[in-house]
């Protein structure tokens, strides 16, 4: 295995020879890597329950309800009731306008 | 001891006590740095002061002063790469050649490098392999005397990839892919030795080698290898395919597809934990440099 170390000798580096190799995973140890799951579980603390506080509406909000309310309002007006508006055109021909502002005149 | 390892933006540490050949880790942490330790200017005379306030916090944490201090860092701080020599070259004339070779390729920066070879492991090729590490001086110096001064023996300074190749190496032919943040590296072995390693990309199911360093033959056997394999095939490779922690991306399909013929790494399966302490790890997986320098401890 490459074994560079750079705090050593600039230049060529020999590789170092290992003492020991690493331990081979034993049963025992593998139970000890296991060690943080069987950990006891700490007893979850029952939070106080908050206390639900009144809502009190404000002004602001007041005011939105009420003019989205007269938006849908209007809206229904114009699609459902506009129908029974009448629009009355009293509409002059050339010839009656002529007869009409004689008939002014006269 | 203390296992520090600085890779990818990533500051991750473990603290063990070491006794008559047994190593118990204490606690392993993983803290995120600062985006200006990112990619720090190594020839400044303020990273005196950088690594100071990246190193202090991290042993006055401790719940033990220790004081040997091992040490990984990614290739932001130390270029490592693996070059062929010819055969026949005395040891002499092999240093005097990559002497040469680093001058031209470093240019202006030459004369204030620290350089360090090593002989790989010959993989009966018809050249040998020679591993370089090239680690600017100030930032050796400023190491060195940061860790002094927090009151640490500085004993083991090495780049990440040979931390994680001695985590990760087995004793035959093998490659290995390593998640790393959002990409993957893959370091490649013959008879339990690194010899190559870079960043492999994936498309439309196919790995290939984006950066490479080192015996590329070997690399481009391996991979051809990993290529051929189908995933109903009972044919077993020739080469053991190792993983270490979830790959990302398309390599979540890569890992489905054959794994049947993966085998995935924990990097702390062979070390003992210590009782009643905390362990702060997300992804064990991360921790294959700090891994690799505890077992060079225990060499």
């Amino acid at each position: 295995m490459a074994d560079l170390n750079l705090f050593g000798s600039e230049g060529f580096q020999a590789p170092v020879v290992s003492e020991e190799t690493p331990p081979p995973l034993k049963q025992e140890e593998e139970s000890a890597v296991a060690i943080p799951e069987t950990r006891p579980m700490k007893k979850a603390k029952k939070k106080p329950r908050k206390r639900k506080r009144k809502k009190k509406y404000s002004g602001h909000e007041i005011f939105s309800f009420l003019f989205s309310a007269a938006i849908i309002a209007l809206v229904i007006w114009f699609f459902v009731l506009r129908k029974e508006v009448i629009f009355n055109v009293s509409e002059y021909p050339p010839n009656a306008f002529e007869l009409h502002r004689h008939a002014n005149k006269g | 001891m203390l296992a520090i390892s600085i890779r990818s933006g990533w500051l991750r540490y473990a603290h063990a006590d070491v006794s008559d050949g047994t190593l118990v880790v204490n606690s392993l942490k993983a803290t995120k740095l600062s985006k200006d330790f990112h990619r720090p200017d190594l020839r400044s005379p303020d990273l005196l002061v950088l690594l100071g306030i990246i190193f202090q916090d991290m042993i006055e944490s401790l719940p033990v002063h220790d004081k040997e201090v091992f040490l990984s860092l990614d290739e932001r701080w130390i270029d490592c790469q693996i070059f062929p020599v010819d055969k026949g070259l005395t040891r002499d004339e092999q240093e005097s050649y990559l002497r040469w070779f680093l001058e031209r390729r470093l240019g202006p920066l030459w004369p204030t490098s620290s350089v360090f070879f090593q002989e790989l492991k010959s993989n009966g090729s018809d050249r040998d392999w020679i591993m370089t590490c090239i680690i600017p001086e100030n930032a050796l110096e400023a190491l060195n005397i940061v860790l002094k001064r927090a009151g640490t023996v500085p004993v083991w300074l090495e780049p990440c990839t040979l931390s994680l190749a001695r985590t990760v190496s087995g004793d035959e032919a093998s490659v290995v892919f390593i998640k790393d943040g959002r990409s993957v590296r893959a370091l490649f072995f013959f008879g339990g030795t690194i010899h190559a390693f870079g960043q492999p990309i994936i498309r439309n199911g196919i790995v290939s080698m984006d950066t490479i360093t080192g015996d590329q033959g070997l690399v481009s056997t391996v991979i051809s290898m990993i290529n051929d394999i189908k995933p109903r095939s009972t044919k077993s490779p020739t080469v053991s395919i190792k993983f270490m922690g979830q790959l990302p991306g398309k390599w979540k399909g890569f890992v489905s597809s054959k794994k049947r013929y993966l085998q995935q790494i924990n990097p702390l399966d062979s070390f003992i934990l210590a009782k009643n302490e905390k362990l702060n790890v997300n992804d064990p997986s991360d921790f294959g440099e700090v891994a690799g320098l505890l077992h060079r401890r225990i060499m």
